[in-house]
């Protein structure tokens, strides 16, 4: 609370000559009425104490006059109307959206600026009376309510006070729409966006209460790695590792880039970058095995959790394929283009003859035939095939489907549309107790019997992973479909192949950004896994239905799992433009519509006038009292 | 002289009262006491100050009249009835009446009186004692409020005869029913006092009224003074014949 101030203090000149007014109407007096009575004999007994003769005498011994005075300068103190600031909520509910995304672990700021937004936060839910209610949602990745609407500002504090950072990228929209949701329905509700600013423009929303921006962060002095990959051409003897680094900051930079694969370094390079600009690197490297590389970025600057990334180099794709069935020209083409891949072809495998061909081929694709037998260990991908329950089993047969959604994320769709592939008949799958779905036709059109099938989605494209067998089913017939004549059948086609031939090829690696949650398969023994954290911390998991759900991915680093006796391992990085680019963003829009910012609003006049008037008013009657009380 | 009682003789007694006919018949000797009948002297002193001019009726009305009852009770009774007044420096004295028939020159006397002049009661007890011709009953008429208030009953205690006070308060005087800001004036004296009237201010009053008629009291009894305290708006035959009578003040 600052200091008090007075909106009128002219009106403060005129206390001297009323009071000076009132002295003298007190010496003066009123004129008595006179009244002659027989005597006063008694009356001088009755009155001795009252009697002052002296004028100064009356002022020391008046209290009433104090009490006019005093009434006096209530009066004219409350008509000065003094005021402080006073950290004050101008609604009676507070919704705290505080931003927790990579960029607010930057050091430009005293602490960090999450450390500044949370004394904002504080101070915010300091500045709470009684009567306001405040609610706290951490946004990252996603929005997180981590305190709902409460009186209680302790809780508030104290869930602030936990409140750590993570190296997620932002999702402000989540969280906006997470707060607004908590502030539906209340008057005079604010939502307090306190961040950096770092994140992708936020969409008209339309509300009830008013949303205020609240920035943190001063500069922005950021060296970025914002791409980083690494692949070996076809018949390359060399991986090519491709960096792309970014300065945002508003100088030139000099940083040292140094590639690590595994934990060894096999390059570092001096690199300048001019301000605000960025470079591309490119590396050659003979890198022998599979594993895990890792680029490092050494320079002075804000934040360091985009200054690590990391790329996989993936052991060699799948040379040897079995493609059993009547023929198909274009599954062959698509699969012959595929580098370093020997395609093998035969119309039918016997039982016996398909346990070899497991053991033998690293991938065997069964086009349009039953599978004899389910592999022990090894890789299938059935297109329009059945026999191995155990993946998916074919379900009633759904007319020209169209494939509403699929998992992007996963290796073997990546980069594949598959919305605009027209299919004239498809098989519904049902996949196997451990199989997931991993496309699904929506709106399709049941001719079999499962006509009530609620939702009206039916699986196409089944994947099953165990640590020694995948596999990988697709529902319909390719040449019922226009998907070989797409840009993307040789993309899934070759990302099937990679996906299926790592099967067993020794440590699952991945790479993931942070806040991403993984869906891992447990083998069938295992109950509980344990996952060591970048910063040393251990983190125990539960195996729940064969699959180990890790959801804490939040730091940048590597993550390593070990379950069964397949050791497990990810790594985590940023590379996001919005987070690095640490320059804090002074005024937000929700649309085209500009929000209100700042610190400003926190603080709010408290008048004193009513309290004064209220002096006066008592100091007015107390004279009264007194007044008739004495005389 | 009239004859009262009979007693036994004892030796010195004047043997001219001895009933020779009680001793012829009863062989004893009487000696027979006779009452011997005296005037007595009513004086009536009437406070005749500025201060008596106040109430409704004005305490020296409500005087006039409990004097002119006295006096009239006196003549009734065969008595010796003078009526006295006095402010300072003045003092007016009627002649001595005797007998019912000089009863409406006593009340012209007494209708001629003017209230006027200050209080100064000591001096009208020694007036008085100049004055009066012969010892008797005085009744003192007045507020009594002055300063020399405890003098005048003093003086008047070398008086030879019963004294009876009798203090008359108009009703403002004993309940004040005055308010606001007011610059008391005193009647007699042109003293003044400045107050504001309130219930604390009337309390004092009170207090102090009370202090006062509770010595006036108190100083009577000393004397062995008859007293009677009376407010003028109460009529003047409840005050002579009841309060009086109960006194024993009159027969």
């Amino acid at each position: 609370m600052s200091g008090l101030e007075l909106l009128a203090p002219m009106a403060l000149v005129a206390l001297g000559p009323l009071a000076a007014i009132i002295i003298v109407l007190y010496l003066l007096k009123l004129r008595r009425r006179e009244l002659a009575v027989p005597s006063v004999f008694l009356w001088r007994r009755a009155v001795e104490d009252l009697q002052a003769n002296a004028p100064f005498q009356r002022l020391r011994v008046s209290l009433l006059l104090l009490l006019q005075l005093l009434a006096l300068a209530a009066l004219v103190l409350g008509l000065a109307a003094p005021f402080v600031m006073a950290r004050r909520l101008p609604g009676e509910t507070a919704v705290i959206v505080l931003d927790v995304s990579a960029s607010m672990s930057a050091t430009d700021v005293e602490g960090s600026r999450l450390e500044q937004a949370k004394r904002r936060a504080r101070q915010i839910a300091r500045a709470m009376s009684r009567r306001d209610e405040g609610a706290l949602v951490a946004c990252g990745a996603r929005g997180r309510v981590l305190v709902p609407l409460t009186g209680d500002r302790r809780r508030l504090l104290s869930a602030l006070e936990r409140l750590r950072s993570t190296d997620q990228s932002g999702n402000m929209t989540d969280g906006l729409l997470l707060g607004l949701s908590l502030a539906a329905k209340r008057p005079r509700a604010t939502v307090y966006l306190i961040s950096d600013g770092a994140f992708a423009a936020l969409p008209e929303v339309s509300t009830s209460a008013k949303v205020r921006f609240i920035t943190v962060g001063e500069r922005s002095d950021n060296v970025a790695l914002l791409a980083f990959e690494a692949a070996r051409p076809a018949g390359a003897a060399e991986h090519q590792v491709f960096v792309r680094l970014h300065n945002y900051a508003p100088t030139r930079k000099q940083c040292v880039l140094s590639i690590y694969h595994e934990d060894e370094l096999i390059d570092a390079r001096r690199i300048e970058l001019e301000a605000g600009a960025g470079k591309v690197e490119t590396y050659a490297a003979a890198i022998a095995e599979a594993g895990l590389l890792r680029a490092e970025l050494e320079a002075d600057d804000d934040l360091a959790a985009d200054n690590v990334a990391y790329a996989l180099v993936t052991p060699p794709a799948a040379r040897s394929i079995l493609l059993v069935g009547p023929g198909n020209l274009f599954l062959l083409q698509a699969l012959l283009v595929l580098p370093e891949v020997e395609v093998f072809e035969t119309e039918s495998l016997s039982e016996q003859q398909a346990e070899q061909a497991y053991e033998k081929y690293d991938v065997v694709i069964f086009d349009r035939t039953p599978i004899p037998a389910p592999p022990q260990r090894g890789a299938v991908m059935a297109v329009a095939a059945s026999g191995w329950l155990e993946l998916a089993s074919p379900g009633e047969k759904v007319e020209t489907p169209t494939i509403s959604r699929w998992d992007k994320q996963h290796p073997a769709l990546r980069y594949v549309n598959l919305s605009a592939v027209q299919i004239a008949q498809a098989y519904a799958l049902g996949p196997g107790p451990d199989a997931v779905a991993l496309a699904h036709a929506g709106g399709a059109v049941a001719t079999g019997t499962a006509r009530s099938r609620a939702a009206g989605e039916a699986p196409m494209i089944v994947a099953y992973e165990q640590p020694e067998v995948r596999g990988l089913a697709l529902g319909w017939n390719l040449m019922d479909s226009d998907l070989p004549l797409r840009v993307g059948f040789p993309v899934l086609l070759s990302n099937a192949i990679r996906w299926l031939g790592e099967v067993g090829g020794g440590q699952q690696v991945r790479v993931v950004r942070p806040g991403e949650t993984l869906s891992i398969s447990a083998p069938p023994e295992a109950a509980h896994a344990e996952v060591l954290l970048p910063d040393g911390g251990r983190r125990k998991l539960d195996v729940v239905g064969g699959q180990i759900i890790f959801a804490h991915a939040d730091r940048v680093g590597v993550y390593r799992m070990t379950v069964g006796e397949q050791p497990r391992r990810w790594a985590v990085d940023l590379r996001d433009p919005h987070e690095s680019d640490l320059a804090p963003r002074r005024e937000l829009k929700l649309g085209a519509h500009r929000v209100e910012t700042g610190v400003r609003e926190l603080r709010a006049e408290r008048h004193f006038w009513p309290y004064l008037a209220l002096l006066a008013l008592l100091a007015l009657v107390a004279e009264w009292h007194l007044f008739h009380r004495r005389y | 002289m009239e004859f009262a009682d009979f007693r036994g003789y004892s030796p010195g007694d004047d043997l001219r009262y001895l009933d020779w006919n009680a001793f012829a018949r009863l062989q004893r000797l009487f000696l027979k006491l006779f009452l011997e009948e005296e005037d007595l002297h009513v004086y009536v002193l009437l406070d005749a100050s500025r201060s008596m001019d106040f109430g409704r009726p004005t305490k020296f009305e409500w005087g006039v009249q409990a004097a002119a009852a006295l006096g009239y009770i006196g003549l009734c009774g065969g008595d010796r009835v003078q009526l006295l007044s006095h402010a300072q420096g003045r003092g007016e004295s009627s002649r001595q009446y005797r007998g019912r028939g000089c009863a409406p020159e006593m009340f012209d006397w007494l209708s001629a009186l003017e209230p006027d002049g200050s209080t100064d009661l000591a001096a009208a007890a020694e007036w008085f004692l100049r004055t009066a011709p012969a010892p008797g009953i005085v009744f003192v008429i007045s507020d009594l409020l002055t300063a020399e208030w405890e003098a005048a009953i003093s003086r008047l205690a070398a008086a030879k005869g019963d004294c009876c006070f009798l203090q008359a308060f108009s009703r403002e005087e004993f309940q004040p029913s005055m308010h606001g800001d007011l610059k008391l004036v005193d009647s007699e004296t042109e003293d003044e006092r400045e107050l504001t009237m309130g219930a604390s201010v009337l309390r004092r009053y009170m207090t102090s009224r009370d202090e006062f008629l509770g010595a006036v009291r108190a100083a009577c009894h000393r004397y062995g003074f008859s007293y009677l305290f009376a407010v003028t708006d109460e009529s003047v035959e409840d005050v002579i014949l009841r309060s009086l009578r109960r006194l024993g003040v009159i027969g």
